[in-house]
């Protein structure tokens, strides 16, 4: 940190902990401001009395002084200095001097001179108090004004207000945050005001379209909206010269219309709506205008020559082009009908034109009302017709007529009898009268009644009808059918011929309609025509098919009252009719078969019957009673783990299997396929249940209380014993409360083992253990023993502990003897032989070279042993014939080398090292 | 000691005498032209009196007659190695005729077989030993270990000698001599003795 006095400049580098240190030199009188270079601690400025700022670049050593006239336009009064935090060359100076003549804002980069930078856009002579950097972009610049904040991102060339919400007033300090997430400014009396970044100054213009086409002298309105305002929203309004103008050429968010009217020049014009507040007005919206010649708008009416008839009404739209202001104002000639001269809906007129009517609709352009396109309408005239426009209608029966009515919306008609006889109704039913003749019926238009269609009508006599019964049957190979006929409006006989239109092959019909069918199969017809007009017949199909046959399955059912069972019929030929014999009291039965029977019990039947005969059919039986289950005994007792014997018995159908479960599943003990039931471990109250096979809902329930087992109890024989080092001992357990078994095991790790008969061999290590014996039936049950393991040896030696000897020429031998405070030795080699296995002395004789280990073992203890290591050497060092010269090469490269008597084989004596003992054994054999 | 009369210097002395006889004897043929009727057939030696031996002509590791200690009975063999080599020991088998001719120490005074040549056997009991078994003799003359500097073979040094006399009332011819394959190994300080190859030459009974 660095302070200034009148004169001295002085640092601390702890805070002050210590006494300030002065620079090495002053930079002069009058001190002001001083501020440190962020990239190099060397560099750092003030600015002093009389428009002096002095920098130094080597830590105060020596300074440059920039005296008043190195300042283009001040007045001197420098009161901030402040170095680029990016570049320690660059440096701003900020003068506060209340001159409005003068610049107060300078800028120089490296050996460069000091620039003005207070300009482009900043108000002119405004005192200024502080200036930074942003720390993340050192072109954004700060500065604290009389006039509040201004900022400029482009290193200083332009700058605009900012600070969005804070009032016009003195800024005399300014903090930005590292992040520059905010800036604080300090002002001059009205507290600390943070200022959030990312807010810019905005305008956006809103017009009918993003580029507006006008006529000469025509209008538009247009609205702007200015948004991260510091403190004021009003645009003013520009446009290119010969554009036109603006009125008012500034507005506001809350007054927010101009309206621009269109010079009387052709061309595509800018305009501009410029943000006040940005004084370098480099925040505005623009957008182009095209202005046109009136004789170049085109307007084209669509549809252009529709049809409409009276009454009816035909939309009409104009495109206008080029403009940006399409609208029209529609009108028609001559008035037939009328138009809306707003919407361009054309109402044809109600009452038909006598004649055929052509209307002109106009539609004029409300830009450049002398621009117009037109559509032609048609107006047709009323038409009218009746069908059949003839007809012969007999006597007793009636005729439809209709009547087509064009060229109106209302095609009613009012139908009369114009002459002759008979009545026709409001819709043209004509009803003859009741003799033959002619009549004229008549539809009048209504929307026109002088418009109007005749029918001729001629009224004849009825013509004879044959119908003969049935029109269809089936009948078996051989089989007759009696048919009937019914003649009508005969005149002279009703006399009728029967026959078969297949000839004999479809079998014969007498002259009463009783027809006999063929021997074999197929389809025919019977024929009735009159006899008074043979053109008048009718005919029967009569089907010739075999008996039809039908079974059912199943035959026998059993349900519960209320339960269903589905039934098939299997007719030899088409389908099934299914039916309750005895009816629904019997219970019901779906097309499909499937039966539900009746909440009475009792034995019904079911029938299925063919629908291609329904004198065939099958019956099945239903024998509907309750299903009921029953489990003895009902209840029982039985200990934990224990079994219990259950049976079921079944009644209300066949089927008395039944399935056997446990309702509480394995917590409450198992169950096998014989009703055998396992109680669980743990006490408590069960239920067995046996469920029938062929109704899963029925079942009989037995209850089951499982009592606890007597307690269990195991103790262990011996309880304490004490045993030596790998001694045995058999341990016995017994059990009360319970079975027998127990399963055997040491308490501890590594005191020993125990076989399942409980036989213990203790370890190695002496200490005190436990044997345990756990029931086998509650594992939570058990007895244990206390095992001492002690050893009985206290002393125990055996010499020598080492020795080395030849094999060749003779093998040679050691004697090694043992003592022991107790119990004989047990002696045992890992090669060689011993004179004897046991003993206080043995001899060993070695068979082979190499390295032997003699274990001497204390009988009264299997853990205590001592042993002694012999090494057997040879002189046939090369291990290739006898011993000889080249066995002598070996030793003398071995000579002089030490180690382990096992890895020196010229270490005859075993004594470690190869030397001229081991020279002189060596050719003592030679 | 049988090996030691045969080198009485009274059978070099007869050699000599010999070989003036016969001198003499051309001389006077020479002298007397063609009257050679007259003489007597010199005498056709059967019996040999002198060992012959005739050095390898190629071979690392050669056996060589050492003519300065050699008579014409008695033998003396050098083992010459490798020029450059290095080496602190040598240990071989050699084989010879023993109908005609017999082991030898080199001089009368040495206690093996085997004489040690150029190795530094130091202080102590040494590694120099020989070992006769019907024909063949074994020697060996190693230093210890690395006690000594190795010993860096020259031409003129041998490694070791051996000697051979000739037997009494041996007939002319060759007699049968080599060294054993295989059989023969260089020490090299601590390292493993490495076999080496001994080449060797002809012995003639004459």
């Amino acid at each position: 940190m660095y302070s200034i006095t009148s004169s001295t400049v002085r640092k601390t580098t702890n805070y002050g902990a210590t006494a300030w240190a002065a620079l090495p030199s002053s930079p002069g009188t009058g001190l002001r401001n001083i501020n440190t270079a962020t990239t190099d601690p060397l560099v750092l400025g003030v600015t002093r009395n009389g428009g002096n700022v002095t920098i130094t670049t080597n830590g105060g050593t020596t300074w440059t002084n920039y005296p008043i006239g190195s300042f283009p336009n001040t007045a001197g009064g420098f009161n901030y200095i402040w170095f680029d935090t990016t570049d320690a060359t660059t440096v701003y100076v900020a003068s506060a001097f209340p001159d409005i003549t003068k610049n107060h804002l300078w800028k120089k980069v490296g050996a460069g001179a000091w620039t003005a930078i207070d300009a482009g856009g900043f108000p002119t002579g405004i005192p200024i108090h502080v200036i930074q950097n942003d720390p993340l972009n050192a072109n954004t610049l700060l500065i604290g004004t009389d006039f509040g904040v201004y900022r400029s991102t482009d290193g200083g060339s332009t700058w605009a207000r900012y600070g969005q919400g804070m009032p016009l007033m003195a800024v005399r300090d300014l903090y930005i945050a590292p992040d520059s997430s905010f800036v604080r400014a300090g002002s001059f009396g009205r507290g600390v005001w943070e200022l959030v970044a990312g807010a810019t100054l905005n305008v956006a213009i809103t017009a009918p379209a993003a580029a507006v086409t006008l006529v000469k002298g025509g209008t538009q309105s247009y609205t702007a909206n200015v948004t991260n305002q510091v403190s004021s929203t009003t645009v003013n309004w520009t446009v290119a010269v010969g554009g036109g103008t603006f009125l008012p050429t500034s507005t506001t968010n809350g007054a927010p219309t101009t309206v621009f009217t269109a010079g009387t020049t052709a061309n595509t014009f800018l305009i501009k709506a410029t943000a006040a507040e940005d004084l370098s007005n480099n925040t505005f919206a623009t957008q182009n205008v095209t202005v046109v010649d009136p004789t170049s708008v085109n307007v084209v009416v669509s549809p252009a020559a529709p049809t409409v008839i009276s009454g009816a009404t035909q939309g009409f739209t104009a495109a206008v082009t080029p403009i940006t202001n399409t609208a029209v104002t529609w009108g028609i000639s001559p008035a037939v009908g009328s138009i809306n001269p707003t919407t361009g809906l054309y109402t044809a007129p109600a009452t038909p034109p006598a004649s055929a009517q052509s209307v002109t609709v106009t539609a004029t352009s409300t830009a450049a009302p002398t621009r117009t396109g037109t559509a032609t309408v048609t107006v047709p005239v009323l038409t009218i017709s009746v069908s059949p426009t003839t007809a012969n209608v007999p006597l007793a029966t009636q005729k439809q007529f209709t009547a087509t009515v064009t060229g109106s919306t209302n095609t009613s008609v009012t139908w009369s009898v114009f002459s002759g006889g008979g009545s026709v109704n409001a819709s043209g039913l004509y009803t003859p009268p009741a003799t033959t003749g002619s009549a004229v019926v008549r539809a009048t238009s209504v929307a026109d009644p002088t418009k109007f269609a005749d029918a001729a009508v001629t009224i004849v006599t009825a013509p004879i009808s044959v119908t003969i019964s049935p029109a269809s049957v089936s009948v078996i190979p051989s089989g007759s059918q009696q048919f009937t006929v019914n003649i009508q409006n005969w005149t002279s006989t009703s006399a009728v011929i029967w026959s078969v239109v297949e000839g004999a092959s479809g079998g014969s019909v007498n002259g009463t309609g009783l027809y006999t069918a063929p021997s074999g199969t197929g389809t025919f017809h019977v024929k009735v025509t009159s006899v008074e007009d043979n053109t008048k017949s009718d005919t029967a199909t009569v089907n010739v098919q075999n008996p039809v046959t039908i079974t059912i399955t199943p035959t026998v059912a059993y349900i519960a009252p209320g339960a269903s069972a589905t039934f098939v019929g299997h007719p030899s030929t088409g389908g099934t009719n299914y039916s309750v014999v005895g009816g629904a009291a019997n219970g019901t039965i779906t097309s499909g078969g499937v039966y539900t029977a009746p909440a009475t019990e009792g034995d019904y039947q079911v029938k299925a019957q063919a629908q291609a005969d329904n004198s065939k059919f099958a019956l099945a039986d239903v024998h509907v009673h309750p299903i009921v289950v029953t489990v003895t005994p009902p209840t029982a007792t039985v200990q934990v783990n224990t079994t219990q014997q259950f049976n079921a018995s079944l009644t209300g159908n066949p089927n008395t299997a039944v399935t056997w479960t446990v309702q509480e599943g394995a917590a409450g003990g198992s169950v096998d396929s014989t009703g055998l039931y396992t109680a669980p471990a743990a006490a408590g109250t069960y239920h067995v249940r046996a469920t029938s096979v062929a109704d899963g809902t029925k079942f009989g329930v037995a209850t089951v209380s499982v009592t606890s087992a007597p307690a269990i109890s195991v103790s262990v024989s011996p309880a304490a014993v004490t045993v030596s080092p790998l001694g045995n001992q058999t341990f016995t357990a017994t059990v009360t409360g319970g079975p027998v078994g127990v399963t055997w095991s040491v308490e501890e790790a590594g005191a020993g083992s125990i076989t399942a008969g409980g036989v213990y061999t203790a370890p190695v290590a002496l200490g005190t253990y436990h044997v345990r014996a756990t029931s086998t039936t509650d594992p939570s049950k058990f007895g244990r023993a206390t095992v001492t393991v002690v050893s009985p040896i206290t002393s125990f030696s055996i010499s020598p502990a080492t020795a080395t000897i030849l094999l060749d020429p003779t093998p040679g031998t050691v004697v090694l003897t043992g003592a022991v405070n107790t119990g004989a030795i047990n002696w045992a080699v890992s090669g060689g032989s011993l004179s004897a296995s046991t003993g206080t002395s043995v001899t060993f004789t070695p068979s082979t070279i190499g390295t032997f280990t003699v274990t001497a073992t204390a009988s009264a203890d299997a853990s205590q042993f001592r042993t002694a290591t012999i090494n057997v050497k040879t002189r046939n060092l090369d291990g290739a014939g006898g011993v000889d010269v080249l066995d002598l090469a070996k030793l003398a490269a071995d000579y002089g080398k030490t180690g382990a008597t096992a890895t020196l084989p010229a270490d005859l004596n075993g004594d470690g090292v190869v030397d001229d003992a081991d020279i002189t054994i060596f050719l003592a054999g030679f | 000691m049988t090996t030691m009369s045969s080198r009485n210097p009274m059978t070099t002395t007869t050699q000599i005498k010999w070989t003036l006889s016969c001198l003499t004897l051309l001389s006077l043929v020479a002298c007397s032209g063609s009257n050679n009727n007259t003489n007597n057939p010199p005498p056709v030696k059967t019996i040999a009196d002198r060992l012959d031996y005739t050095n390898p002509t190629s071979g690392t590791y050669t056996l060589v007659k050492d003519t300065a200690l050699s008579t014409s009975t008695h033998l003396v063999l050098n083992l010459m190695g490798p020029v450059g080599t290095q080496g602190t020991g040598v240990g071989f088998y050699l084989t010879a005729d023993t109908t005609k001719v017999t082991w030898a120490k080199v001089s009368g005074g040495d206690a093996e077989y085997v004489k040690n040549g150029a190795f530094t056997l130091g202080s102590g009991t040494q590694l120099l030993k020989s070992k006769i078994t019907t024909n063949q003799l074994q020697g060996g003359v190693f230093q210890k270990g690395t006690t000594a500097p190795a010993v860096t073979f020259t031409a003129t040094g041998p490694l070791a000698s051996v000697a051979l006399d000739l037997k009494s009332n041996v007939s002319l011819g060759a007699v049968t001599f080599s060294s054993i394959a295989g059989q023969a190994v260089l020490t090299n300080g601590s390292a493993a003795p490495a076999p080496i190859v001994i080449s060797y030459g002809s012995l003639a009974a004459n």
